[in-house]
């Protein structure tokens, strides 16, 4: 008897879950794929669209799918896969065939685990040497050096880490052969320093060589590890940008937002695309030492799935994609609770009326 | 041991002590967190207790409460309070006193309810009032009890403000263990276990002081030579 409520138990939740999963694609095919799929050529094809399991990653998700699907391209979800390490063999193994990356966890993620090292490709950084040549040259002439001698200190190399592009370019040169990537958005989620709107007005804070000038009058607020870390870290911080700041307080990542809000700290580490950095108006310091690696949002797809018309589909999405609009999306699923589907619904209907 | 060792050196290495992220002002942090919550428990505490003990009534709500208090995760506690105050200390002030009351509130009722019916009654007899009898007689024969209660519930202050330094960055010896192991620097964590230890027998020998200046030598407890002595006296006694 017990074992028989077991099993329909179980036969309910299937049943369930069964329908929960046909409604969506029902909703989804409702809205585009059951009318526009026909002319392509290559609609015989179904991309079937997944994510990691984090709020941003299924909204990214659902952002590619429903770009697909306006472009006549067939298209099934698969739920939440998990973590990098599972979604990775998925993908790898032709169970989903399009998941949304970020250029720098990617790229290390294969490195390991393909056990290749990929080079750096040779940079074209003509625009950051000039610049500090001149500023170089100005401050000589002029023999006004006062206002840099701070951070003299240590000579501050001009990038600590590869653009988005020399990434992408490792990315593609170390991918098995049956997965590709899709041109990378600016949309970047990674830790950043921010201030409260405040503190950055005062001291004028712009970047994070801006934060390094002042640093002896900024309380900062980081997780602990924060401490020993470098580049991103106050070891860094001090090598690389001549940054001591005045007190250093160790927090929960949950407290950050509350502790600058408070103004307990001045400035404190987030991650770039967290809706509190919008909803409470802090200022965000560009990392303009590349102190972080980029995390520049992307598509992996399997070469199966990358036609010509989904690449197109993908990189239209990709183009309109920065890390600001990404925050206020993620504004509207964390603040507003709304669902990733009616979010990315939204999205592309405002991209779409502001482009026609 | 080697542990320990490394803890100790991170004691007493100079440049840990000073400046606003060191070991004196994060003594400095503890200690307030700790008085504070202390003496809130304890203007809270030993009036419930007395009265309790005094009167004889709500013996079983007080006792009832006071356990409940004690059932009360303090991180618990922290959270909750955290959700109205973020970032500030009433969350782990109000967390040190819930943990603080009830051993204040239980050694006092106990303490007084304990006092000897015949030196109330003396003391009713000689015509104190009731106010008089509990300052008079009931507190100070109890005074020993109550001090245990106040010496186990700052014990327990003492060791639960580290929730200050955790994640939330109001300070105090908790800091170092939420960086140390963040950092995995143990010999940080190491060393303000140590720093810790030692505040709570700096204060556990400043109660004995206190019970040495306050209690009355009528009901001290023996000294080990008297209890020697009695209990030689009592065996000749015997024989």
């Amino acid at each position: 008897m017990k074992r028989t409520h077991a099993w329909t138990a179980l036969a309910l939740v299937g049943a369930l879950a069964l329908g929960a999963c046909g409604s969506d694609s029902d909703s989804t095919s409702d809205s585009s794929s059951a009318t526009t799929a026909v002319p392509g050529a290559s609609t015989s094809f179904t991309v079937t669209v997944s994510s990691g399991n984090f709020p941003e990653s299924q909204l990214l998700a659902e952002i590619y799918a429903q770009s697909l699907e306006q472009a006549g391209i067939r298209v099934a979800r698969k739920d939440s896969i998990g973590a990098r390490e599972a979604y990775y063999a998925a993908i790898k193994a032709g169970e989903v065939s399009l998941i949304p990356e970020y250029t720098n966890s990617l790229l290390s993620y294969v490195q390991n685990k393909e056990g290749v090292t990929a080079t750096l490709p040779p940079t074209t950084v003509a625009d950051t040497t000039v610049d500090t040549a001149s500023a170089d040259t100005t401050a000589a002439t002029t023999g006004d050096t006062t206002s840099d001698t701070a951070t003299d200190g240590s000579v501050p190399e001009e990038s600590n880490g590869p653009t988005i592009e020399q990434q992408v370019a490792m990315i593609k040169s170390i991918l098995p052969s049956n997965l590709t990537v899709g041109d990378p958005s600016t949309a970047e989620d990674k830790d950043v320093i921010v201030c409260g709107s405040a503190v950055a007005e005062k001291y004028s804070l712009k970047t994070l060589s801006d934060l390094a000038k002042v640093a002896d009058q900024i309380t900062l607020g980081a997780p602990p590890e924060f401490e020993t870390r470098t580049p991103f870290g106050l070891v860094g911080f001090k090598d690389i940008l001549g940054a001591e700041f005045k007190k250093f307080v160790p927090l929960d990542i949950g407290a950050v937002a509350d502790s600058i809000k408070s103004g307990a700290i001045d400035c404190g580490n987030l991650f770039s695309t967290m809706s509190v950095i919008l909803t409470e108006g802090f200022i965000p310091l560009e990392d303009d030492k590349t102190l972080v690696a980029h995390e520049a949002v992307l598509p992996l797809l399997t070469t199966d799935a990358a036609t010509p018309e989904v690449l197109d589909a993908l990189n239209q999405v990709s183009a309109g994609l920065t890390t600001d609009v990404l925050k206020s999306l993620m504004v509207k699923i964390e603040v507003d609770k709304l669902s990733a589907d009616e979010v990315a619904k939204n999205y592309l209907a405002s991209v779409s009326q502001s482009a026609g | 041991m080697n542990d320990f060792i490394d803890g100790l050196h991170w004691v007493f290495t100079a440049e840990h002590w000073w400046g606003p992220g060191g070991i004196l002002a994060a003594l400095a942090d503890h200690v307030r967190y700790s008085v504070i919550g202390l003496l809130i428990a304890a203007v809270i505490g030993l009036p419930i207790g007395m009265f309790v003990g005094h009167t004889g009534r709500g013996r079983f709500a007080s006792t009832g409460v006071a356990t409940a208090l004690r059932a009360l995760p303090t991180i618990g506690v922290v959270m909750l309070l955290f959700r109205w105050r973020p970032i500030s200390i009433y969350p782990v002030l109000g967390a040190l006193i819930v943990l603080a009351i009830p051993p204040i509130v239980l050694n006092t009722a106990a303490g007084i309810d304990a006092v000897d019916r015949d030196a109330r009654d003396a003391a009713r007899g000689l015509g104190l009032s009731p106010m008089q009898v509990l300052f008079k007689v009931e507190v100070p024969c109890a005074l020993p009890l109550i001090l245990a209660g106040l010496r186990s519930a700052a014990n327990q202050v003492i060791a639960t403000a580290t929730v200050a330094g955790f994640g939330i960055g109001l300070g105090g010896l908790g800091t170092f263990l939420f960086s140390g192991f963040g950092t995995q620097r143990y010999e940080e964590v190491y060393g303000a276990t140590i720093l810790l230890v030692g505040l709570v027998l700096i204060v556990e020998s400043g109660f004995v002081f206190l019970q040495r200046r306050l209690v009355s030598p009528g009901v001290r407890p023996p000294r080990r030579w008297q209890v020697a002595r009695g209990a030689m006296a009592d065996a000749k006694g015997t024989l």
